[in-house]
């Protein structure tokens, strides 16, 4: 049995439009385990967003349990949700959302200056907060969150957080999406395919537990989605991030472990991917099943460019 | 906070240059008025502070009247040349120095080599130059042969010298005050201003008492004694206890001169320049603030003009705002991000603000006022900076946390779908 990252029962978020009532979510329980590469489609207005808005801490739902990473998301306030959206969760949207004038460099530097630059990676990290955690389950007193106090501190020495290395590691992010020469520039001077992938890299520089893409290749063209998604099938593949996307291209949603198909707010449908269960083989091995013929489909110099990163991000690892 | 916020908040401001510079340019106005009122108030506050600072603050002035304002039914004595003679029976101690007097001075018309002018002539006491702190340019002072034998003798003070000799050494000329003909024996120096304590000694002539007691007014009274405007001791130095001491001195000789009975008070007034300066520094250290806070009103228009930018601001950013929670910004992160933009145009407009505000201050000290182009010394001092650059903060504060906590408050899915 492996790990499971999301664990949601029975979500349910209802908008009211004037008399009308809105179940945007009504009732989904979802499970996702570590390393699990999961694609959720549906038609428009079937919830998908409010889905991922919740699974991204962004949004609460009006009811129903969520548990992330084994902490129950629902119970958190503000702050802490702010936390857990630095450390364990790395968003990309459609529409890129990239901070006008701002560098690329700087973009990716961004969820590290909000708290990530506290943590080398994500082991660590784990490792740490389990510690932490362990306090936290012990009972609550002042002398035990003293002691949390000194391992935050102590963390805080060893890993070094500071502004050189920050660079360091959104430079090593952009490296692995394949923008080593874009570092500079601003959205403005950035192809769209370019720019979503500085959204990649900004939601992979603080090593997080699962990237969560809400129609990543939506305003882009095929050739340009090809790319890309390829690139996030190898992060998952080679480190092994979790990663939950919504598309609407049949074809995309078929390269994963598993396709959730949504209507009217809940869970219609489950099926197997073409990269089967990720729980009888490690998704590393999957990835090398990534149907090549999909990929071939491409120019061959988007073949290369797109096979790129990847080798980048071999080279990337210790 | 940190430099990579400070960062964020120059660049924002940077990015929109006109805007920053003219919500700038209200702080500028409103810090720059505060500061040049401000010094104002202070330059006038020095001034005279000086000036009774210049008269000495080992000194005690006595005066006739009532210590709570005499009614005019309630006739009091008046200090007589014999009461000043009778106080020099407290230097026995050493506690006082010197005992002098002034006559009332009068008015008189003085004609020199065929020119006619009015000035102040007043009878004093030999040691009342050493008394009241007053130097001698050149020439010599009233020598006590001078009050003994009612010496047809005159010291100038500095302007009257000036105007009614403009050319010619004063000294040993004859002047004609009134029915008197009198030998100028020396001139004093300047004094500026007015000491606080009847006119300036530059605008007046001073003669032997007696030869004023003498020639220009022979009032005496019931008792046969003749009245002097006020009476100045000199203390042996400026300490509380001796200035007390000289006081009760004081008191205990005229209370028996004057055949005051126990239950009834003073007739006379002692002033201690100490005191003197200590209320009217603070009357005008009240004087200059109400200055400021006038002033103020400007500063209170440019912080509303801060808050109306960073709204605007707040509105403009919302995206931002949302794309910032996205990657994990808490509240106060965002609140400190807009808090800081607003601090640093504050503060930034407060510190150009006290530039101009100096300049201003400046110009004005280089304008001659009142008829004898006399300056005011405005000063820009210390605490005026501190006061303006903590008010220019204290108002980006004030007026920035309102748009900032707007920002901070928003909710990362609506901000992220506004557009
Ligand atoms: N803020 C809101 N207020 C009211 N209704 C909303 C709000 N957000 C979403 N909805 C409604 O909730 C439903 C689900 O919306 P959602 O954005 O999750 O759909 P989706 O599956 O992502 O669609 P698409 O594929 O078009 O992006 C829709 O009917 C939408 O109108
Ligand atoms: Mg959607």
């Amino acid at each position: 049995m492996r790990e499971s990252v999301i664990e949601t029962t029975d979500l349910r978020k209802t908008y009211v439009m004037g008399d009308s009532e809105i179940h945007a979510l009504d009732g989904v329980s979802l499970h996702v385990e570590r390393g699990e590469l999961l694609a959720i489609t549906g038609p428009s207005g079937s919830g998908k967003s409010t889905l991922m808005n919740i699974l991204g801490c962004l949004d609460r739902p009006d009811a129903g349990d969520y548990l992330l990473d084994g902490e129950d998301v629902a119970t958190l306030d503000d702050n802490r949700l702010a936390e857990i959206r630095n450390r364990k969760i790395g968003f990309v949207f459609q529409s890129f959302n990239l901070l006008p004038r701002v560098s690329a460099l700087e973009q990716v530097e961004l969820p590290l200056l909000y708290g990530g630059g506290n943590k080398r990676s994500n082991s660590a990290q784990r490792s740490l907060q389990g510690t932490e955690s362990t306090l936290h389950a012990g009972n609550k007193t002042p002398e035990l969150s003293g002691a949390q106090q000194r391992v935050a501190v102590a963390r805080d020495l060893l890993l070094q957080r500071g502004g050189a290395e920050w660079r360091d590691r959104a430079r090593e992010a952009l490296v692995a999406v394949g923008l080593e020469d874009r570092m500079s520039h601003k959205p403005t001077e950035l192809s769209g395919g370019q720019q979503q992938r500085v959204a990649i890299a900004r939601a992979l520089v603080t090593d997080p537990a699962i990237i969560l893409a809400d129609e990543p290749t939506g305003n882009l063209d095929s050739r340009t989605s090809e790319e890309l998604m390829a690139l996030l099938l190898r992060l998952n593949a080679d480190r092994g991030i979790t990663v939950v996307f919504i598309t609407h291209e049949e074809e995309i949603a078929r390269r994963t472990n598993r396709i959730i198909r949504m209507r009217d707010g809940r869970v219609a449908a489950e099926e197997r991917g073409e990269m089967g269960d990720s729980t009888h083989s490690p998704a590393g091995a999957e990835a090398d099943r990534v149907p090549r013929g999909s990929l071939s489909r491409a120019e061959p110099t988007s073949d290369k460019r797109a096979a790129r990163p990847a080798s980048r991000l071999d080279e990337a690892k210790p | 906070m940190n430099f990579a916020t400070l960062k964020v908040a120059i660049s924002a401001l940077a990015a929109n240059k006109l805007r920053t510079s003219l919500t700038l340019l209200g702080m500028i106005i409103g810090v720059a008025s505060v500061t040049a009122l401000m010094s104002i108030g202070r330059g006038v506050e020095r001034q005279i502070t000086t000036e009774l600072q210049a008269a000495g603050t080992n000194v005690l002035f006595i005066f006739s009247g009532r210590p709570g304002g005499a009614s005019s039914d309630d006739p009091v004595k008046e200090l007589t040349y014999e009461d000043s003679l009778a106080l020099e029976e407290l230097t026995w101690d050493g506690t006082v120095v010197g005992v002098a007097a002034e006559s009332f001075g009068r008015s008189l018309s003085v004609v020199v080599q065929g020119r006619d002018s009015n000035v102040r002539v007043a009878g004093v006491t030999a040691n009342y130059l050493s008394v009241r702190n007053l130097a001698l340019a050149y020439g010599q002072s009233l020598s006590p042969s001078d009050i003994d034998t009612r010496a047809s003798v005159a010291v100038l003070g500095s302007k009257v010298a000036e105007d009614l000799f403009p050319d010619d050494d004063p000294i040993d000329q004859v002047i004609r005050a009134g029915n008197l003909r009198l030998r100028v024996i020396g001139v004093l120096e300047e004094q500026g201003g007015s000491s606080g304590f009847g006119d300036s000694s530059d605008n007046m002539i001073l003669v032997p008492i007696t030869t004023a007691q003498e020639r220009i007014s022979r009032w005496v009274t019931a008792r046969g004694e003749r009245p002097v405007s006020s009476i100045s001791i000199e203390l042996m130095d400026e300490q509380e206890e001796t200035i007390d001491a000289g006081a009760a001195g004081i008191r205990q000789i005229l209370r028996e001169r004057h055949e005051i009975p126990e239950e009834e008070d003073d007739d006379f007034i002692i002033m201690s320049p100490k005191d003197l300066i200590a209320a009217v520094g603070a009357a005008l250290g009240v004087f200059t603030l109400f200055l400021g806070a006038i002033a103020g009103i400007s500063l209170l228009v440019g912080g509303i003009g801060i808050m109306n930018i960073m709204l605007v601001s707040v509105t403009e950013r919302t995206r931002e705002i949302g794309i910032r929670k996205a990657v994990g910004a808490k509240r106060r992160d965002i609140l400190i991000q807009f808090l800081v933009e607003s601090v640093a145009v504050s503060v930034l407009g407060g510190l150009l603000g006290i530039l101009l505000g100096t300049l201003i201050s400046f110009g004005i000290s280089l304008i001659p006022f009142g008829g004898d182009g006399d300056r005011l010394q405005t000063a820009v001092t210390l605490d005026i900076v501190l006061l303006a650059v903590s008010v220019a903060a204290s108002v980006g504060i004030f007026f920035g946390i309102y748009p900032a906590n707007r920002a901070a408050r928003l909710d990362p899915i609506q901000a992220l779908r506004y557009e």
